[in-house]
C-alpha cells in the first residue's frame, strides 16, 4: 500500500535511478560468496558493503531533502527506508514490471485487472472469483434461519386454527348467499371450534351478532356481544356492531314498552278496544325519549361484563322509540280491532319505507295482506326471497295468491313442492292446501291437509279453526270436538266463523273467498 | 422520493433484509459478481446488492425473478397467518386478555416481506432489454416472459417508490377472503 502511495506521489520514476546501484551490490556480494577465504572475510566485507549502502542511501536521503526544501526533483533519487523494502523485491535480479494506477485491480489494488474470461474485468482473476461467490455473514444466515423457522411456526399455528377459520368462512359465505340459518348454524359452530382451540375470534363474533341483527333476530344478539370488549365497540372496525347493538336495544325497549300498550288486549274483543286512546299513545312513543334505565334493562338483561358496560355507556345518550316498532305495534293494535286491511296496510307500509331492511319485520304481513287486496306480491316477494333465500315466505304468498285468485289447483302444487322439499313453513303449507281442498269441496283432503298440519307443529289458534273447519265439513266430530277442548283448556274458543258454519249460518265460500279471506 | 423509499425499506426492515439475502443467494448461484453485498444500505440500493451487468437473459431473468419468488412464498405464508388471525377472526387478545402480540408480528413480518419483492430498477430494465430487444428473443419467449416481466416491471417501479407498502397492505385485507373462498373446498 505505502508502495502505491509513493508511487501516486510521483516518486515512482526514481525507482530506475537506483535500481543499477542495487545491482552493482549484488554482484559484489556475488564475489565474497564465492571467496572462501574464511568468515572473517566475508564478514569485514559485509561490513564495507553495509557501510557504502549505508552512505549512498544517506545520500539519497539529504539529496530528497534538499528537492523539498528549494523544490528542484531530481529524477534520479530514490527516497525508500529500506524497511519499505519488500522482501521478495527484485530477488534474482528479475525486475517486475510495473502495473499503471489505472490498471490495477479495483479490489486489491495489487494485480491486474481483467480475467481470462472477462478482460474488461475491473477486477483481477482471484478477486473476480471471490466476488463472484461473494461469502455470507454468519448472521445474516441466522437471522435468516430465525425467519424461516417463524414461517414454520406461522404454519403450525395456521394448521392448528384451520377448522376455526374454515368454519368462520363458511358460515360467512351463507350469510352473503343469504341462507341465515345455515349461517348461524355455522356461526355456532365456529364459536364452538374456536373456543375449544382458545381463540377469540372478534370478528367472527361481530359478524355473527351482524347476522343475527339483520334477520331480527334481537334476542339474540347479547350471545354473541359478550364477547367483544365494551372498549372496543368505539373502535372503527366495531362500529357497525356498536350501531346494530344500539338499534336493537332500542327495538327492545320500544318493544317492551308497546307491549305493555297493547296486548293487554290481544284476548279482548275487537269491539272493546279503545283503538284511538291505544293508538295516540304508540304515535307518542315516536317522539318520546327512552329513559336510561329502560334502556339498560333491555340491553343487559342477559348481559354481563364490559359489555355490558358499553350498552350503559350507550344508554347515556339520548335515544328515541324505535318508529319502525311503534309502527309495527300499531298495525298489531289495528289487526286486534278488526280494522279494514288498508288501515293496516298503512301501518306496515310507514316500516317499509323508515326501514326497508328490516324486511323480516313487515314483509310476511305486508304480503299477506297484498294479496289478499289483490295487489301485485311480485317485488315483495323478489325482495323477501333476496333477503332469506331459505325463508319459504314468499311461495306461500303466491300460494295465498292462487287461492284468492281461484286457482286452488296451481296453489295446492305450489305448496305440495315446498313440503316435498321439507320447508320449514310445512304447517303453514298444509294449512292453505287444506283451504284450497276445502274451497274446491273436496272435504276429506281439506281435513287431512289441516290433520298433517296440526301434526307437524305445535298449533296455532288459527291452525285449530282450520282443522276444525275442516273436521267439521268432513263429518270428523271426534277431531272437532278435540282441537275445542284444546282451544277451550288454553283460554281460547272456536272461532265465530266455524261455529257459523256448523250452524249452517256461513259457507266455507262465504267464509274463505270474503272479508279476510282467512279464519282468524 | 429517496426519502419515502428508504422510509418504506426501514420500516419493513426484514423483508428487505430477506429480500437482499435471497438476491445475494441467487447471485451466488449464477455467480454474479457481486461488488457490495450490503443489505440495509442508506441508499437506493438498500435491501440490494450491487453486482455486475448481468449480460445473459437467464441469469437477468433468474436474479430478478427468484428472489422475487422466495419473498413472495415467504410473504404469502406469514402475511396469511396474521392476516387471517387479526383480520378475519379477529382475534387481538389472548385468552388471558392480553393482545396478541405474535399475530400482529406475523402480520407485520408478512407485509414487510410482501412490500420487498421486486428488483431493482436497473436489473429489469437490462431484463427488459435482455428479453425484449431487438433480436434477443424469439416471439414465444417474449409471450412467455411478458406476464410475469409484466409484474416485475410494475412492481420494480412501485417498489421504488414506496408504493408497494401500500399495496401489500391491501391485499394482506383480500387474502384472508381470497382463503376464505378456497380453503373449505379444499378442507372438505
Amino acid at each position: 500500500m505505502d508502495d502505491r502511495k509513493e508511487q501516486e506521489n510521483g516518486v515512482q520514476p526514481e525507482n530506475d535511478g537506483v535500481q543499477p546501484e542495487n545491482d552493482g551490490v549484488q554482484s559484489e556480494n556475488d564475489s565474497l560468496q564465492s571467496d572462501e577465504n574464511g568468515e572473517q572475510t566475508l564478514h569485514d566485507e559485509l561490513e564495507t558493503l553495509a557501510k557504502v549502502f549505508q552512505e549512498e542511501l544517506d545520500r539519497a536521503k539529504a539529496e530528497a531533502k534538499d528537492v523539498a526544501e528549494n523544490g528542484v526533483p531530481d529524477p534520479e533519487i530514490l527516497i525508500q527506508d529500506l524497511e519499505e523494502i519488500p522482501d521478495d523485491a527484485h530477488t534474482d535480479g528479475v525486475t517486475e514490471e510495473v502495473i499503471p494506477q489505472d490498471e490495477l485491480c479495483e479490489r486489491c489494488k495489487e494485480r491486474q485487472r481483467g480475467t481470462k474470461q472477462h478482460p474488461d474485468s475491473p477486477y483481477c482473476e482471484e478477486c473476480d472469483e471471490h466476488l463472484r461467490r461473494y461469502p455470507f455473514e454468519w448472521l445474516h444466515i441466522v437471522l435468516v434461519l430465525l425467519i424461516l423457522g417463524f414461517v414454520c411456526y406461522g404454519g403450525y399455528v395456521f394448521s392448528g386454527h384451520t377448522d376455526a377459520f374454515v368454519a368462520a368462512a363458511k358460515a360467512d359465505r351463507y350469510a352473503r348467499q343469504n341462507l341465515p340459518e345455515s349461517a348461524l348454524e355455522n356461526y355456532l359452530n365456529a364459536e364452538n371450534v374456536m373456543q375449544s382451540a382458545g381463540v377469540n375470534g372478534e370478528m367472527v363474533y361481530s359478524r355473527a351478532l351482524l347476522t343475527l341483527y339483520r334477520y331480527g333476530y334481537i334476542n339474540a344478539l347479547d350471545e354473541y356481544a359478550h364477547q367483544i370488549r365494551g372498549w372496543e365497540l368505539n373502535l372503527p372496525h366495531f362500529r357497525k356492531v356498536k350501531q346494530a347493538l344500539a338499534s336493537a336495544n332500542a327495538m327492545m325497549a320500544t318493544a317492551n314498552a308497546a307491549s305493555e300498550l297493547v296486548l293487554t288486549y290481544e284476548t279482548t274483543p275487537a269491539a272493546d278496544i279503545p283503538y284511538d286512546e291505544v293508538l295516540a299513545k304508540l304515535e307518542a312513543l315516536k317522539t318520546t325519549q327512552i329513559p336510561a334505565e329502560e334502556l339498560t334493562e333491555a340491553q343487559s338483561e342477559e348481559t354481563t361484563g364490559e359489555t355490558t358496560k358499553a350498552a350503559t355507556a350507550n344508554a347515556q345518550n339520548p335515544m328515541t322509540y324505535d318508529a319502525p316498532m311503534v309502527a309495527f305495534y300499531q298495525y298489531y293494535l289495528a289487526l286486534l280491532c278488526e280494522k279494514d286491511m288498508e288501515t293496516q296496510i298503512g301501518f306496515l307500509e310507514q316500516i317499509q319505507s323508515a326501514a326497508p331492511e328490516r324486511i323480516w319485520l313487515y314483509g310476511a304481513p305486508l304480503g299477506e295482506l297484498y294479496a289478499k287486496t289483490k295487489r301485485d306480491i311480485e317485488p315483495l316477494c323478489t325482495r323477501l326471497a333476496e333477503a332469506n333465500a331459505q325463508d319459504d315466505t314468499p311461495v306461500l304468498l303466491h300460494a295465498i295468491a292462487k287461492r284468492i285468485e281461484g286457482d286452488y289447483d296451481g296453489a295446492i302444487t305450489l305448496c305440495q313442492e315446498r313440503i316435498d322439499a321439507q320447508s320449514n313453513m310445512t304447517y303453514e303449507l298444509y294449512r292453505q292446501q287444506s283451504l284450497c281442498y276445502l274451497l274446491k269441496g273436496d272435504s276429506a283432503k281439506g281435513y287431512e291437509a289441516a290433520n298433517n298440519a296440526y301434526q307437524s307443529t305445535s298449533p296455532s289458534i288459527q291452525l285449530c279453526n282450520t282443522l276444525a273447519l275442516a273436521a267439521s265439513a268432513a263429518g270428523e266430530n271426534e277431531a272437532y270436538d278435540e282441537v275445542k277442548s284444546l282451544l277451550e283448556g288454553s283460554g281460547y274458543t272456536v272461532s265465530k266463523e266455524v261455529t257459523e258454519y256448523r250452524d249452517g249460518a256461513r259457507t266455507i265460500e262465504s267464509i274463505l273467498s270474503e272479508g279476510d279471506y282467512d279464519l282468524t | 422520493m429517496k426519502t419515502i423509499y428508504l422510509i418504506v425499506k426501514y420500516f419493513t426492515v426484514v423483508g428487505t433484509f430477506l429480500q437482499a439475502f435471497f438476491e445475494h443467494f441467487t447471485c451466488r448461484f449464477y455467480e454474479v459478481l457481486i461488488e457490495d453485498a450490503r443489505y440495509l444500505r442508506a441508499d437506493e440500493l438498500c435491501g440490494h446488492v450491487e453486482h455486475e451487468l448481468i449480460r445473459k437473459r437467464s441469469t437477468a431473468f433468474g436474479v430478478s425473478f427468484f428472489p422475487f419468488l422466495f419473498n413472495l412464498i415467504v410473504g404469502l405464508a406469514l402475511t396469511s397467518v396474521g392476516a387471517v388471525h387479526v383480520y378475519y377472526l379477529g382475534e387481538f387478545f389472548t385468552s388471558g386478555g392480553v393482545p396478541h402480540f405474535v399475530n400482529f408480528l406475523f402480520l407485520w413480518v408478512g407485509i414487510s416481506v410482501l412490500t420487498n419483492l421486486f428488483p431493482q430498477i436497473e436489473d429489469v430494465l437490462q431484463l427488459k432489454d435482455l428479453i425484449y430487444g431487438k433480436g434477443k428473443s424469439n416471439w414465444a419467449v417474449k409471450i412467455f416472459a411478458a406476464p410475469i416481466f409484466g409484474i416485475l416491471y410494475a412492481g420494480a417501479y412501485l417498489q421504488a417508490c414506496g408504493a408497494t407498502l401500500l399495496t401489500s397492505i391491501a391485499f394482506s385485507f383480500a387474502l384472508p377472503y381470497i382463503l376464505a373462498a378456497i380453503l373449505p373446498h379444499l378442507v372438505g
